[in-house]
């Protein structure tokens, strides 16, 4: 089944093309890798995806739905979640508290203006902590976390919308390579737990080849080549625009 | 049509001065990310300066060319001189502080320039002699116009010429030109900051003290000169888009002319009302404003600001009740409540203005701290509130008790009226919105004699009987003040608050898990909008009359240095805040003419010495001991 169908999507910035004529496809269940370089337009595509931008061209569908012309809120209803290249949560909020605003506004629960908000959905943010390994630091506040750890935290708010495709910009960026490894290994298990479907961006090529079941290659806003980790490596232009020595 | 063209020289001349003010706003704003509020206070020493040095020059009263364009000249550069001071002594320090911090420092600055002027000048207000050579009038269409504004109308170009100059071809303007666009890379450059900052600061104070001094023929001198020029200057510079020079005068050409042609159209007599567009100058002008923000965001020809990396505005976790501060909080209401058995008639009525004043601040700090919308012009909910609740009781003769009622329910259709615009917009440029509609509030209400009483307000808005004593009357003001900030404090703690909190510290996240963040923010609006509304009409029936002065941009003034002085990172920081305020005021008044330089130095000095804010500074000293 697919779950995500990208036909076509151009994107311009005051003239200069960001995204090309993108499209690719993600099937119930896959794990997909956006790789290129920087600039290439990875966070765009992502930020059209999700709602935040709209293409100049093209068209966007989650299952049937057209999501094209459609608003962050209404992408959310349709089981998207997503991450950030730059790790955003609510830094005035403990740990627990930002999953259980995640669980909040996921439940339509946040025009209440007498009950305690530390109060409720308590127990769903804990174990969604808990599945992140990060139930001890339930407590803490978020400003006094360390950058891997605020990474975490955003992906349990994420998985609190109970999506079906989640949208993962860079979710390593920043962190040490053993945590890398560690994090990108949770989030496969988990989305093979829960038949999550996943689309990430990243520049550690070993989480690449390790994770990803298809890799997408992005140069300037073209999709260059598609395909299987292995096929993505034996291909010509893949290795010219990427892999050669621009390896970081 | 000879009036017209009159009336379009008049606009230039206005956008002359206009410009000059609003250009140093401009440039200190690019390069230094500060809002200064005090530039109003230097127009205005511009003008006082300049009479006093005229007068000084003209040896044996005899007015010469080189003594009055020497005064001239000599106030605009010693105003310039105490920009570099303010910068140097106060501004340097709280650079790295929080946005709201430095405006609180330069509204130190304002307070204090305010009773020296009074103290060295006095109140009256002071004419100053014709220029000599340019008294005189020209024939222009058959209408005489006089010689000095034609001057005028040239300097304002001149300025902007020799501003472009500076900029382009100097190595000075080159790193203005580098600091004003990217702040972190011009320090990597290895730029010299300090000198910087201090010779824009002084560059910009020139600017409007020359603005000033220049008005010396044309207007007299005036102790409230520095709120209106800053709200003149605030709109021109967020309508031209803020840094940006050209756009300072586009825009100031765009209110000059707006406010000439109000003039000109004059009376004007629609649906059976005569609408004097005269006196709607301010109304107009802030509507051309609100227009240009809505269509254009950053004004004319202002970009973006480039998000700074966050300031480090650590902000704490709210701390929640513990059973420590609930018996605090029923000992203080508990003292309160006895207190009537005790208290004079005086300290009673002190009482019930602190407690008024402290709804107003927390409404307030409803809307800076969880929300993180700066408003500006709180005043227009709480002045709103007090005409409302005294309009349906004197005009509409209804009960007092309906009429109290009345306040709030006018100041939310206000709220939501204006935070409908104001949420599209953040930070600086909204606070200035709320300002705008405060304004245009104020002078409908100034304007409308007929229905508002004009200036001279309302007067005989008492209390029910059963109400009309000092202790009934406190009571019920207990009663709703205290009800109300418990019921903003559950709301902080709400799932609403907590969706405020979270649009606040990062939109992009909220609206990412499906927050709709401007309608929460709107929302917001109204709950501030409406117990602000409550305070002021507690307000009209406790002191029996009111006046605009209760919506006029010194009120919300009072209430924004009520919430900074407490905290704005506590709950509990703006009612103490407003206590202390209220408190020295009325303390501090009757017994020192110059209370608000005292409050103004006492500003200074907390901020010089707490960088971080009083409750940052606590916070960071935790943090530090952890
Ligand atoms: N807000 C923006 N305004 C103008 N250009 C932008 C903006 N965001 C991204 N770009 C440009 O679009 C291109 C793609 O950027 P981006 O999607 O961030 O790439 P990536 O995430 O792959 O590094 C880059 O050339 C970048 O400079
Ligand atoms: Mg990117």
């Amino acid at each position: 089944m697919t779950i995500l169908r990208v036909e076509g999507i151009s994107k311009s910035y005051s003239g200069a093309l960001a995204l090309d004529n993108l499209s690719f496809e993600l099937q119930a269940g896959e794990i997909i890798a956006m790789i290129g370089p920087n600039g290439a337009g990875k966070t765009t595509c992502f930020n059209i995806l999700h709602g935040q931008l709209r293409a100049d061209s093209g068209q966007v569908f989650v299952g049937d739905a057209c999501t094209s012309r459609m608003d962050t809120p209404a992408i959310l209803r349709l089981g998207v979640g997503r991450t950030f290249q730059i790790a955003a949560t609510f830094h005035s909020f403990t740990v627990a508290e930002n999953v259980q605003m995640a669980l909040l506004a996921r439940r339509g629960l946040l025009w209440n203006l007498h009950s305690q908000a530390g109060d409720l959905c308590r127990k769903e943010a804990d174990q969604l902590l808990e599945q992140l390994g990060m139930l001890a630091h339930a407590a803490r506040a978020c400003s006094v976390l360390s950058y891997g750890d605020l990474k975490r935290v955003e992906l349990a708010m994420a998985l609190a919308g109970d999506p079906i495709l989640l949208l993962m910009d860079e979710p390593t960026a920043g962190m040490a390579p053993r945590e890398r490894l560690q994090l990108m290994a949770l989030v496969v298990r988990l989305a093979r737990e829960r038949k999550l479907s996943v689309l990430f961006t990243e520049h550690d090529m070993d989480i690449v080849f390790a994770h990803a079941d298809r890799i997408l290659l992005l140069e300037q806003g073209r999709l260059i080549c598609q395909g299987t980790p292995a096929m993505v490596r034996a291909d010509p232009r893949a290795q010219r625009a990427y892999l050669g020595d621009n390896r970081d | 049509m000879s009036s017209f063209v009159l009336q379009f020289l008049n606009g230039l001349t206005s956008a002359s001065t206009l410009f000059m003010v609003a250009a140093g706003l401009s440039l200190i704003f690019g390069i230094t990310r500060v809002l200064n509020f005090a530039h109003g206070s230097m127009y205005m020493l511009g003008i006082y300066l300049a009479y006093s040095a005229i007068g000084a020059f003209s040896v044996g009263g005899v007015l010469t060319p080189v003594a009055f364009w020497g005064g001239i000249l000599c106030a605009a550069v010693l105003v310039g001189m105490v920009g570099a001071l303010v910068e140097l002594t106060v501004l340097r320090r709280v650079y790295r502080s929080p946005e709201l911090f430095q405006l609180l420092a330069t509204f130190g600055v304002v307070l204090l320039t305010k009773d020296l002027v009074l103290w060295f000048w006095g109140p009256e207000d002071l004419l100053g002699p014709r220029a000599p050579g340019l008294g005189g009038a020209v024939e222009i269409l058959g209408s005489p116009f006089p010689e000095y504004d034609l001057f005028l109308i040239v300097v304002g170009p001149l300025i902007l010429g020799l501003l472009w100059l500076l900029l382009h071809s100097t190595r000075w303007g080159l790193l203005i030109r580098a600091a004003t666009q990217d702040r972190e890379m011009a320090a990597a450059l290895g730029i010299n900051q300090k000198l910087l900052f201090t010779s824009t600061f002084a560059l910009g104070a020139f600017l409007a003290g020359l603005g000033g001094a220049l008005q010396i023929p044309r207007e007299p001198a005036q102790h409230f000169l520095d709120f209106t020029v800053i709200v003149d200057a605030f709109v021109v510079v967020v309508v031209g888009g803020m840094g940006s020079i050209p756009g300072a005068f586009l825009a100031a050409l765009l209110i000059g002319e707006v406010k000439a042609l109000c003039i000109g159209i004059g009376e004007i007599g629609a649906f059976g009302f005569g609408i004097s567009l005269p006196k709607l100058t301010l109304v107009v002008e802030s509507l051309v404003m609100a227009a240009v923000l809505i269509f254009r965001p950053w004004g004319l020809m202002g970009r973006a600001l480039a998000v700074l990396p966050d300031a480090g505005e650590a902000r704490p976790l709210l701390a929640r009740n513990t059973a420590a501060t609930r018996m605090a909080g029923v000992a203080i209401v508990a003292a309160l409540a006895i207190t009537p058995a005790f208290a004079n008639q005086y300290s009673l009525v002190l009482l019930v203005d602190i407690l008024i004043f402290a709804l107003f601040a927390a409404s307030l700090h409803f809307l800076m701290g969880p929300s993180g919308m700066a408003s500006f012009g709180h005043a227009a909910y709480f002045g709103l509130g007090a005409y409302a609740a005294a309009l349906a009781f004197k005009q509409a003769g209804l009960p007092m008790e309906i009429s109290i009622l009345v306040g709030p329910l006018v100041a939310v259709l206000a709220a939501l009226s204006f935070g409908w615009f104001c949420v599209r917009l953040s930070g600086v440029y909204l606070a200035m919105l709320t300002l705008a509609f405060a304004q245009i509030t104020w002078s409908v209400i100034y304007q409308w004699d007929g229905f508002t009483g004009g200036s001279n307000g309302l007067v005989g808005v008492w209390p029910a009987p059963w109400l009309s004593g000092r202790i009934s009357y406190f009571y019920l003001v207990l009663l709703l003040c205290g009800g109300a900030v418990l019921i903003l404090r559950r709301i902080i703690f709400s799932p609403f608050g907590y969706a405020l909190r979270a649009c606040r510290d990062s939109p992009m996240r909220a609206a990412a898990i499906g927050i709709n963040v401007s309608r929460f923010q709107w929302m917001a609006f109204l709950v501030a909008g409406g117990f602000a509304g409550l305070a002021g009409a507690l307000f009209a029936f406790s002191k029996g009359s009111i006046s605009p002065e209760v919506l006029a941009i010194g009120q919300s003034v009072d209430g924004l240095v009520m919430v900074l002085l407490g905290g704005v990172q506590t709950i509990s920081g703006p009612l103490v805040g407003a206590a202390v305020f209220t408190w020295l005021q009325e303390l501090v008044a009757r017994h020192i003419d110059y209370w608000r330089a005292l409050l103004g130095m006492i500003i200074i000095v907390i901020v010089v010495a707490f960088p971080h804010g009083i409750v940052g500074q606590l916070f960071s000293r935790n943090r530090a001991k952890e």
